[in-house]
């Protein structure tokens, strides 16, 4: 019975792209074309009606929608910036420093742990930690550092930053090691026999290689943030706003069309990035990590 | 002058990992692992302590009680949200690893591989919100109506592409000589699969993006919303924490 499938390569490579490419087609880009034919429908009392109008996406430029999506961008490069900062001695101790002790890989599972438990919860429990009466409060008090408890711990900006610092932050560790790991032994040692220092290792070695995890894991920590809705709101206490907030809000309040019109200009911002990711590195050394 | 700015010169132009011993050295790195791990998982444990402390609200834990747990055991609604994300996770599993599995094949015998990662790339960068709301609203248009499986699916498509990842990155240890080595000696696809590629990276890779699909599927919150509806008899458990949190918790209306 599988005869016909062993010999004839062009059924079995048709079989082997048929079920994902159908899903993705209809489940994925066709909803994701049509979010373009809502955004320009015209907007009725709890609803729409098709047809051509660029009221939706004058509602997003003229309004503050369009600064809060600056801002998303630059919260996003920020995260970025701190995950590549933090991430990258992480995922170097075990990629490369320890890449030969048996106890890495359970090291490195403890910065999965967190996904065990949902995200929203994560958020919460650092009100306990950030609080008025929270956790650094307290020991700030009883050390005598501070005389009374620091407001700007918790729905600020600086929390808003630390709680996606601490759920985003996993996904650029993971990506980095994964490349770093791959650095084959022959290479370092090279680098230190021709009298590299493990800075110089460093600079002319481990990061060049391990570039196409890094951007990997940018691309997570900066897409996270894009579709951020969480965060800002549990520990933003309204002080900063993000554009998967807005974008929730309009589907909140049935104005789909405007939820549509913010879409789009996300999707097109996104096009944009993968362009800009191919012109200056190439897409396909995602695949040679 | 001249000296000491010559003299900093040569300090800055020193390697700074000479500076300290390698005994310090190994101390650091443990201290610096060390913080960050305590960073990254102290949320989950103070959760721990915060669902037995006497409050209703989130405070530094003060006392124990088991009441919340009674009052879990006690909600029909959350216990069916529980098996409903269990089974969710579930489907979500199996079907996301085996649909990238084959994505990854494929990937590998295309020419077009920049288009072929644009197009599994791009919905990553899409919001959760704005796929799930773009899912809901084909369902509605085409008039689908089954709440699990539509919501399976919008987890199946999220986990689909971070298992699609995970596995390219995993699948590039198998050099294609090796394939083609396994060609010569006449083996067809199939049994080069079960004997080449599975054993090069299966068990880790399919592991690894089990669990991660797994976890999210557990985790999420926006596609489960968004492309199921909002009714509560649709809830999952990250969406019932979603709404408690919302009603107590947060300063701002959501």
């Amino acid at each position: 019975v599988l005869r016909p499938l062993v010999d004839n390569d062009r059924l079995r490579f048709g079989l082997q792209v048929l079920p994902w490419l159908s899903i993705l087609g209809l489940l994925v880009f066709l909803p994701l074309a049509a979010i373009f034919v809502w955004s320009v429908a015209i907007p009725q009392p709890f609803g729409f009606k098709l047809g051509f109008t660029l009221e939706n996406y004058q509602a997003f430029f003229d309004s503050y929608r369009v600064d809060t999506f600056f801002t998303t961008i630059k919260e996003g490069v920020i995260q970025v910036l701190l995950a590549l900062v933090f991430g990258f001695p992480i995922a170097y101790y075990a990629g490369v420093l320890k890449r030969d002790s048996k106890y890495t890989f359970p090291l490195m599972l403890l910065f999965a742990i967190p996904f065990l438990t949902s995200y929203i919860l994560r958020t919460l429990s650092w009100i306990s930690f950030l609080g008025s009466d929270g956790v650094f409060n307290s020991v700030l008090l009883f050390t005598g550092i501070i005389d009374q408890p620091l407001g700007w711990l918790l729905y600020s900006t600086f929390a808003v930053r630390l709680g996606m610092l601490a759920s985003y932050l996993p996904f650029m560790i993971f990506p980095a090691w994964l490349a770093m790991s791959r650095i084959d032994d022959e290479i370092l040692h090279a680098s230190a026999d021709l009298g590299g220092s493990p800075l110089a290792t460093i600079r002319h070695v481990v990061i060049p290689l391990s570039i196409p995890g890094l951007l990997i894991g940018a691309v997570f920590v900066f897409v996270g943030v894009l579709g951020e809705s969480v965060v800002p709101v549990i520990l933003g206490g309204g002080n900063i706003s993000l554009i998967a907030t807005i974008i929730d809000n309009a589907v909140n309040s049935a104005r789909l069309p405007l939820a549509s019109a913010i879409s789009a200009v996300v999707l097109l911002f996104a096009v944009l990035l993968l362009l800009a990711w191919e012109y200056v590195y190439g897409l396909r050394t995602v695949g040679e990590i | 002058m001249s000296t000491s700015s010559s003299r900093l010169s040569d300090v800055l132009r020193t390697d700074p990992t000479v500076w300290v011993s390698d005994v310090s050295k190994d101390w650091l790195w443990k201290a610096f692992m060390a913080f960050w791990i305590l960073f990254i998982l102290a949320p989950p444990i103070m959760l721990v302590f915060i669902s037995l402390d006497t409050a209703s609200y989130v405070r530094i834990p003060q006392g124990i009680t088991l009441a919340k747990y009674e009052l879990m055991l006690q909600s029909d609604a959350l216990i069916t949200a529980m098996e409903r994300s269990l089974k969710l996770a579930v489907v979500t599993m199996f079907v996301a690893p085996a649909l990238a599995l084959l994505a990854v094949l494929s990937y590998r015998k295309t020419t077009y591989k920049a288009l072929f990662v644009a197009a599994m790339i791009l919905p990553l960068f899409v919001p959760g919100v704005v796929q799930g709301f773009s899912l809901l609203m084909l369902f509605k248009q085409i008039g689908f109506g089954q709440a699990f499986v539509a919501t399976a699916i919008g987890h199946v498509i999220w986990a689909f592409l971070f298992a699609f990842l995970v596995i390219l990155t995993s699948m590039s240890t198998v050099r294609d000589d090796v394939l083609l080595a396994s060609a010569d000696l006449g083996a067809n696809e199939f049994e080069t699969f079960r004997h080449v590629i599975f054993p090069r990276f299966g068990r880790a890779s399919s592991a690894r993006s089990s669990s991660a699909s797994c976890c999210r599927s557990t985790s999420s919150r926006g596609r489960s919303t968004s492309s199921s509806g909002r009714t509560p008899s649709r809830r999952t458990s990250s969406r019932n924490c979603r709404w408690s949190c919302r009603r107590k918790c947060s300063p701002s209306p959501a």
